[in-house]
């Protein structure tokens, strides 16, 4: 356990330190860093403050958030995705990994080493930051919050961007690729947080922000400011010739009228965005929650990051971790969506399962190599089959238990639940229909790909694509073609995606039969579960049945040959005889 | 390391410096090495021959737990390195036949990132450093960049990288290649300073010249399986069959033939050249020498007399036209 934290004996994080910290290149960071923060700080508190007559901004914190998280997370987590890729192309990692430094010691001397010229550079933004912090409404708490959920997302990040990297075939790609991992988590997070689906964004710092720059707290605390000023201006002079700016809902707005005198500025709630998210009913926060969401994510994204230091080959959970993994994020997620209605919980809670859920059947599907490596081993220690908790045995099993684990959590939160909620009072919603398809959806998924490694070896890949564009993509393109002109035949087509089936069992179209909804909902990806439930049985039997026949075959070839050798033996046996006897 | 039920077979008392048994490998649908066996003695230089995609790069990723084998058995000076691979790194020392370096490093900095990472304490590695930097002849270049090194050179860095754990046992996977006449010499005298210094090494090369020089024993391996293994002599023999004796005579060579058709150990006699005569020979070291004495009596001028050296090559190529067959 010190070997983890001693990072100065870590041989990697030293290496990076040495490689990536020579004054060469560490200096032009720092001067433009230093000077980008110094023009921030002049922006803040002479052209906004000043110039544009904003007693309070905030909006150089702001723009500090941005710098920082570029720095941090963008900088500093492609750095760590393309040094570990090309380790692995070039294969020094092959020789870190035959050293006996544990794999989880090299892991953080990458994690930590890789980026510590961002890490440097985000440093010498914190005293600029924190200036304007403590000089504007944000205050030293908040400021505390931000840099606590950047530093906890960012190392968060990096470890995912070590999976990259070492995922990713090509050293090339790997930085682009986390990038786009990155965009899209913090593109959702944001449009899952519009819809009141707060939990799962609590991975990104999204909740966090918009509590400190938008919450209700920073703008009530605002407007107290302002009143403040206000009064004191009133009671100087009566009139306000420069008027302070209101908080609305996040937008900023410059009043021109004066303010009459006597009257204080009204605490207007209705403007200010309400960032309520409890955890299983307690106040528990939004930091805090924002902090386990992140260190249950980065413990088990760890995991996956030194097993694949360990060995190339190894999938990157053990079956039994990567239910573990849903099992956390299945209970994290619920305790956020608890006291929201039935529709945010459900659907929110649904796509973001099942999606995570398709994720981690990726990580536990074993290829054609090792189903046949653990059903050869199996045969070779008489064992009828292969563990189902075994890497080298095929995903159903646990396939199942993951479908189980959502529909579990799912059915709690739905009983929990309002059952009279609606969103907006506008929508009927039936939460069932939309679990099941959820379910179907991880189930079929699953076994397809299951079955198409096992059929199709190194050609795999290409064959689940296409299943996936015919089962997922195809419907909601021809349904949305259709829709142009037969609203109800296009709306059916639609729902036979399940992308957007989850949504559609649970909503229903106007003016379209919900109950066929429903039905072709769930059909398709029932059958499609069926199907490749029963070819993936069919195709492991096919392949146990050609290992004996090779094993038999084998031991058929042996004895014949032994038989061979031991009648050569006795042909042999006069010659050998007669070579033995004394020379004359 | 292991997922499961790993094949184990005792083998009881085992000396061998590298003991390999029952040893399957497969990739996807392939079977990329199927029931290995060999051993390798303690001091010993064993060169791993065989075309491309025999099999020698997967043995030698799977000895070092690169690989996890389907089943079967590795045991290195003593430790099964399927059960304990971190007992089992510290023992073997692996040279790849394109040496991967940080290019970000300095020459001194990358031997001692290897140090540390064998646990060699912080104040000795300095002098662990300077040790392989003059064994492999780089003291000079310490403080150059590991890019502006040749690629002999790096080979040569790679192999101070891959002796600082000293390992009794060294893989070295075609340690000579891509690199110039020069380097292959310098990388040949270091490989044999080693085995006089007693490390037992596996070597796998394309250059079966030069690996003739240096091997004790080789292997040669053929779609994943090994064909056959031993001494240099013993595969030789089980090879191209009794040992081809050649003598050189002055004159005619009537009472050579005769003398050598009354020897029921003599197989049929050729002449090859003009007073030079190969013949196949089925006897001791004891009754080669006896014949000696009985040619030299018989009066006959011998100028050169001894065993025809079969070259690996054609070793080589007898056991690859034998498998085709």
């Amino acid at each position: 356990m010190r070997e983890f934290f001693d990072l100065a004996s870590n041989p990697m994080f030293v290496k990076h330190i040495r490689s990536r910290l020579r004054k060469s290149s560490l200096l032009p960071g720092v001067v433009i860093i230093a000077f980008l923060s110094l023009c921030i700080v002049f922006i803040n508190d002479f052209v906004i403050k000043d110039a544009m007559r904003n007693p309070d901004p905030d909006s150089g914190s702001q723009m500090f958030f941005f710098l920082q998280g570029f720095i941090l997370v963008l900088m500093g987590g492609s750095q760590v995705a393309s040094s570990i890729a090309q380790m692995k192309e070039s294969g020094i990692i092959d020789f870190h990994r035959i050293t006996p430094i544990p794999p989880k010691v090299q892991a953080v001397g990458i994690l930590l080493g890789a980026p510590i010229r961002e890490l440097i550079l985000y440093s010498i933004t914190l005293p600029f930051a924190l200036y304007l912090a403590i000089s504007g409404p944000v205050g030293i708490t908040d400021f505390s919050k931000l840099l606590l959920v950047q530093i906890g997302g960012a190392i968060m990040y990096y470890t995912l961007a070590m999976i990259t990297g070492l995922t990713t075939s090509k050293a090339r790609g790997a930085s682009g690729r986390f990038v786009a991992i990155l965009a899209l988590l913090n593109i959702a997070a944001p449009m899952f947080f519009t819809f009141g689906v707060y939990g799962p964004t609590l991975i990104t710092a999204t909740p966090v922000y918009m509590e400190v720059f938008y919450g209700e707290e920073q703008a009530a605390a605002r407007k107290r400011n302002q009143q403040k000023r206000v009064q004191k201006q009133q009671q100087q002079g009566g009139f306000n010739p420069n008027p302070p700016p209101q908080q609305v809902g996040g937008a900023k707005k410059q009043p021109n009228q004066p303010v009459p005198q006597n009257q204080p500025v009204p605490a207007d709630d209705d403007d200010v965005d309400r960032i309520k998210i409890t955890f299983y009913g307690l106040n528990v926060p939004i930091v805090l929650q924002s902090l386990m969401f992140q260190f249950g994510v980065l413990t088990f994204l760890f995991i996956a990051a030194s097993r694949r230091i360990h060995s190339a080959r190894l999938p990157l959970y053990h079956k039994p971790t990567a239910l573990m993994f849903l099992a956390t994020m299945s209970f994290l997620t619920l305790g956020s969506l608890w006291d929201a209605n039935t529709l945010p919980l459900t659907l929110g809670g649904v796509y973001f399962l099942s999606v995570f859920a398709v994720l981690l059947t990726n990580t536990i599907t074993p290829a054609l190599g090792d189903i046949v490596k653990g059903m050869q081993r199996a045969f070779k220690i008489s064992e009828s089959r292969v563990p189902i908790w075994s890497d080298l045995s095929s995903n159903k099993f646990l396939l199942m238990t993951l479908a189980v684990t959502i529909a579990v959590t799912m059915a709690i939160g739905i009983v929990h639940s309002d059952p009279n909620a609606r969103l907006g009072g506008l929508i009927d919603f039936t939460p069932w229909p939309s679990l099941l398809v959820g379910v179907l959806t991880i189930l079929s998924y699953g076994f397809a790909s299951q079955y198409i490694a096992i059929a199709y070896g190194n050609r795999a890949r290409g064959y689940f694509v296409l299943f996936l564009f015919f089962a997922w993509f195809v419907p909601i393109i021809i349904g949305m073609i259709i829709m142009a002109q037969e609203r109800e035949v296009g709306g059916y087509v639609l729902t036979m995606s399940p992308i957007i089936g989850i949504t559609l069992a649970g909503t229903g179209l106007p003016r379209v039969d919900q109950d066929v909804l429903q039905v072709l909902s769930i059909a398709p990806v029932a059958a499609l579960s069926l199907i490749f439930m029963v070819l993936l049985f069919r195709e492991e039997r096919k392949l146990r049945d050609e290992i004996i026949d090779e094993h038999e075959r084998r031991e058929h070839k042996r004895r014949k040959r032994a038989a061979k050798e031991e009648e050569e033996y006795e042909q042999e046996r006069p010659r050998r005889d007669d070579d033995e006897r004394p020379r004359p | 390391m292991a997922d499961f039920g790993r094949v184990r077979n005792a083998i009881p008392g085992c000396i061998s410096m590298i003991h390999v048994r029952d040893l399957r490998v497969d990739y996807d649908n392939v079977c990329a090495v199927r029931e290995l066996n060999f051993d390798i003695e303690a001091g010993q230089v064993f060169g791993l021959i065989g075309p491309n995609g025999a099999g020698k790069t997967t043995t030698m990723r799977t000895l070092l737990g690169l690989i996890e084998p389907t089943y079967g058995e590795i045991v290195v000076d003593g430790v099964d390195v399927l059960e304990s691979p971190e007992d089992g790194c510290k023992k073997i020392g692996f040279m790849p036949d394109f040496p991967p370096v940080y290019e970000d490093l300095v020459v001194w900095e990358f031997l001692d990132l290897f140090a540390a990472c064998y646990y060699v304490p912080r104040r000795q590695r300095p002098d662990v450093v300077e040790k392989y930097l003059n064994l492999v002849g780089l003291w000079e270049k310490r403080d150059a960049y590991v890019p502006d090194l040749s690629r002999g050179m790096r080979q040569r860095l790679m192999l101070a990288k891959t002796l600082i754990p000293d390992p009794p046992f060294l893989m070295l996977d075609e340690p000579a290649s891509g690199v110039d006449p020069h380097g292959r010499v310098v990388l040949k005298n270091i490989i044999k300073k080693l085995a006089e210094r007693g490390k037992t090494i596996l070597v796998s090369s394309h250059i079966l010249s030069e690996m003739s020089e240096f091997c004790t024993a080789v292997g040669i391996m053929e779609r994943g399986r090994m064909v056959v293994s031993g001494s240099v002599e013993e595969v030789s023999r089980q090879v191209m069959g009794d040992a081809v004796m050649s003598v050189e005579i002055l004159g005619r060579g009537d009472a050579l033939l005769s003398n050598l058709s009354r020897d029921r150990l003599a197989g049929t006699v050729q002449e090859v050249a003009a007073g030079r005569f190969e013949f196949t020979y089925d006897g001791s070291p004891g009754e080669v020498s006896q014949l000696l004495a009985v040619l030299v009596a018989a009066g006959i001028p011998i100028t050169a007399f001894g065993q025809k050296k079969e070259g690996l090559e054609e070793v080589f190529l007898k056991v690859g036209a034998r498998e085709l067959s």
